[in-house]
C-alpha cells in the first residue's frame, strides 16, 4: 500500500512538473490579471498618500519577481504566446521601479 | 487571577497555533481568491482543534503527564522516535516561517529587506526564552495578540454581507479552480492542526499546574483561546474576500495581504496589518522554540520548564539556543517565508495523524485519564477527526503540486 | 506467605518517567537488565537510562551508533547509565526509586552542559527565582 501511494505521489509529482499548454496559459493570466490590479491599487493609495514610497516600491519590487517566475513557468509549458500577458504586466511594473 | 491566566494560555496558543504566518496567509488567500466560500473549512477545522486542545488540557490536568510525554510512555519509544523525526523537520520550518514572518513585517513599515532583520529577531526571540518565565511568554504574547482585534474591527467597518457569510458555513463545491479550492482547504486545515500547538497547551498547563480542579476552566479556555483564533482567522478571509477579491487581487505575497487593511484603515492600514503580522508570528515562534525544547525533554525525560533557570535545565535550554539560530539560518536560505509557510503546512497534515491517534487511545486509557476517559461521542468524533487528518495527509503532498 | 506481585514492566516500567524521593526527573526507563539464571526464572536487575537503549528498539544500527556517541563523548562514564532494580520503588505512570538523582549518574550531560555551556551564556547562572 506504501509503495502504490508512493508511486503514485511520484507520478503525480512528476507529472506537476510538466503543465499543460492551456494551464500554464491560465495560470499566468491569472498571475497577470492579479498583479496588474495590485499595481493600478497600490499606485492609487500611493497618490492619495495611504501607503508609504517605501510599500509602494516593495510591492513594484515582489510583483517584478513574482512575475518573471510566473513568465518562466508559462514559457516553459506554453511558449511566449502564455507568457505575453504576464511580460505585459511584467513591462507596466519595470516602468514604475 | 487564575481563570484570566489560564484564558491567557487559551488565547496565546489559539494565537501561535492558529493565528500564525500559515494562518494568515491562507485565510488571507482563501478570501481573495474563493470570497466566504471557504469559511465552513474554518468552522470544521475550528470544532475539531477546540476538542483536540481541550482533550490535551485534560490529560495533562488529570495525569500531569504532557501529550509527549504520554505518547513515549504509552506507545514506546519506536512510534516516538517517529513522532521525534517528523515533529523536528516540521517544527523547524514552521520556525523558520514564524521567524521569517516577524522579519517581513518590518520589512513592510521600513521597506528594508527582511534578511537583514532575522537575526535580530532570532536573538529576541531566544533572549525573551532565555530570561522570561512562562507567565512572561503566555501573558506577554497574550496582550500583545489583542492587535489582531484590527482584523475584525477592519471586517466590521466594511459592512459585511452577513447572508453570504452564513451560506459559506455549509460545505460546497467550489465554483472554479477545484484543484486550487481543495489545496486552499487542506492549507487551511494544515494551519489549524499544528502538532506542536496541542503539545504546547498541555506543557503550558504542567507548567501553570492545572489540576483536576482545572478540568472545567481547560474546557472555557479551549473554546474561548481557539474561538478568539477562530473569530480573527475567519474576519481575515472575510476581509480579504470584501477588498482584495472584487478586485482581482490574488494573495502571492504578504504586500497584497496588507492591502486588504487599507479600505477600512487607510494610511494605518499597512502598519497595522505588519503589526498583527509581526506578534502572531513572533508569538507562534516563541510557541514552537519552545515546543522544540518540550519534545526533547519530555521525550527523553529531561528536567524543563521553562520557569526554571537555564542551569536547572540545561538541555531543556540547549535546544532551544541551537534551534532559533538553525530557523533564522533556514528562512535566509531557503528564502521567501510565504513559500516555507506553504510547504510546511502540508507536512503539518501528514503529520497530524500521528499525534492525533494515540491522543485517542490515551483519552481512554484508565492508567492516564481515571474517571476523566473520553465518553463515547468523544471518541466517534475524535475517530472523525483521526480519519479526516488521515485522508488530508495522503492527498496533501499530490494536491500541493497540482493547486501549487 | 505474601502473595507475590505481578509487575507488568511494559505496561508500569518501560519507558516511564523515573523520579526520585523529591521528584526530581532522572531521565526515562529506556531499557530493562534481566539477569539470566540456571535453573531459576530471569529477574530484572536494573533499568537502563540510556540512549543506546532507547535507540536500539528503533534499529540496532541506530543503538549502535548511540553507543559510539556515548562512549566517545559521554563525560566520564565507561558504561550507560543503570538504576540497580534494588531501588525501585513503584511503578505506574512514572517509575519511582528511592535513591536521589545525584546517585544515578544519569545526569552527566545535564551537568557537563550546565557548567561548561550555560555558565558561559550571559544569564545562564544568575541566582534568585527566574
Amino acid at each position: 500500500m506504501l509503495r502504490l501511494y508512493a508511486a503514485t505521489a511520484a507520478i503525480l509529482m512528476l507529472s506537476g512538473c510538466v503543465q499543460s499548454p492551456e494551464k500554464a496559459a491560465k495560470d499566468a493570466k491569472q498571475a497577470a490579471d492579479s498583479w496588474s490590479a495590485t499595481l493600478t491599487e497600490a499606485t492609487q493609495a500611493r497618490n492619495s498618500g495611504q501607503i508609504s514610497p517605501s510599500f509602494f516600491q516593495s510591492i513594484v519590487t515582489q510583483a517584478l519577481t513574482s512575475l518573471k517566475k510566473e513568465a518562466q513557468t508559462a514559457r516553459k509549458s506554453g511558449g511566449d504566446a502564455a507568457a505575453a500577458p504576464v511580460d505585459a504586466v511584467a513591462a507596466r511594473a519595470g516602468k514604475l521601479e | 487571577m487564575k481563570s484570566l491566566s489560564n484564558v491567557a494560555l487559551g488565547i496565546v496558543t489559539s494565537i501561535g497555533g492558529f493565528l500564525d504566518v500559515g494562518a494568515i496567509a491562507t485565510a488571507a488567500l482563501a478570501g481573495a481568491a474563493f470570497g466566504f466560500q471557504m469559511l465552513w473549512v474554518l468552522a470544521l477545522g475550528t470544532l475539531c482543534v477546540m476538542y483536540l486542545t481541550e482533550m490535551a488540557g485534560r490529560l495533562a490536568c488529570v495525569s500531569h503527564h504532557s501529550l509527549v510525554d504520554a505518547i513515549r510512555e504509552r506507545c514506546g519509544f519506536r512510534y516516538f522516535s517517529f513522532l521525534l523525526v517528523g515533529e523536528v523537520l516540521v517544527d523547524l520550518l514552521v520556525l523558520a516561517a514564524e521567524i521569517g514572518g516577524v522579519a517581513v513585517a518590518l520589512h513592510l513599515v521600513t521597506g528594508i529587506d527582511y534578511r537583514w532583520f532575522v537575526p535580530i529577531v532570532a536573538f529576541a526571540l531566544w533572549l525573551l526564552i532565555w530570561i522570561g518565565t512562562f507567565s512572561i511568554v503566555q501573558n506577554g504574547t497574550s496582550v500583545l495578540g489583542l492587535i489582531t482585534l484590527a482584523f475584525v474591527v477592519g471586517m466590521w467597518w466594511m459592512g459585511p454581507p452577513w447572508h453570504e457569510a452564513m451560506k459559506g458555513l455549509l460545505p460546497t463545491a467550489p465554483s472554479h479552480d477545484a484543484a486550487r479550492y481543495w489545496f486552499t482547504a487542506v492549507g487551511i486545515i494544515g494551519a489549524l492542526f499544528e502538532p506542536f500547538m496541542l503539545n504546547f497547551y498541555a506543557s503550558g498547563a504542567i507548567e501553570e499546574k492545572w489540576s483536576l480542579k482545572d478540568i472545567p476552566m481547560n474546557r472555557v479556555t479551549a473554546v474561548l483561546g481557539m474561538g478568539f483564533g477562530a473569530v480573527i482567522a475567519v474576519s481575515i478571509v472575510m476581509l480579504s474576500a470584501m477588498t482584495l477579491g472584487p478586485r482581482g487581487i490574488q494573495v502571492d505575497s504578504y504586500e497584497q495581504a496588507a492591502m486588504m487593511m487599507l479600505q477600512p484603515f487607510g494610511s494605518w492600514g499597512v502598519p497595522l496589518f505588519a503589526a498583527c503580522l509581526g506578534t502572531a508570528c513572533f508569538g507562534a515562534s516563541l510557541q514552537v522554540a519552545l515546543n522544540l525544547s518540550y519534545l526533547f525533554s519530555q521525550g527523553f525525560g529531561w528536567n524543563w520548564s521553562e520557569n526554571l533557570k537555564p542551569h536547572e535545565d540545561a538541555r531543556f535550554a540547549i535546544v532551544y539556543t541551537l534551534a532559533i539560530p538553525l530557523g533564522a539560518f533556514l528562512v535566509i536560505i531557503l528564502g521567501d517565508p510565504l513559500q516555507i509557510t506553504t510547504f510546511s503546512m502540508a507536512l503539518n497534515a501528514l503529520l497530524a495523524p500521528v499525534i492525533v491517534f494515540p491522543l485517542l487511545i490515551l483519552m481512554n486509557d484508565r492508567h492516564y485519564l481515571r474517571d476523566y476517559r473520553n465518553h463515547m461521542v468523544g471518541n466517534v468524533f475524535v475517530s472523525a477527526i483521526v480519519v479526516i487528518a488521515f485522508l488530508i495527509a495522503i492527498v496533501a503532498i499530490p494536491l500541493e503540486v497540482l493547486g501549487g | 506467605m505474601a502473595e507475590r506481585e505481578l509487575l507488568p514492566l511494559v505496561r508500569d516500567v518501560l519507558d516511564k518517567q523515573v523520579l526520585d524521593p523529591e521528584g526530581h526527573k532522572v531521565g526515562k526507563a529506556d531499557g530493562l537488565i534481566l539477569q539470566a539464571l540456571a535453573n531459576r526464572p530471569s529477574r530484572v536487575i536494573a533499568m537502563e537510562i540510556s540512549q543506546t537503549a532507547a535507540w536500539r528498539q528503533v534499529h540496532h544500527r541506530l543503538g549502535a551508533l548511540a553507543d559510539w556517541l556515548r562512549a566517545k563523548f559521554e563525560p566520564g562514564q565507561n558504561q550507560p547509565p543503570r538504576i540497580l532494580f534494588d531501588h525501585f520503588v513503584r511503578g505506574g505512570i512514572d517509575v519511582h526509586i528511592d535513591i536521589s538523582w545525584k546517585r544515578t549518574k544519569a545526569l552527566v550531560w545535564e551537568d557537563w552542559l550546565e557548567n561548561r555551556v550555560i555558565a558561559r551564556i550571559p544569564g545562564g547562572r544568575r541566582g534568585g527565582k527566574k
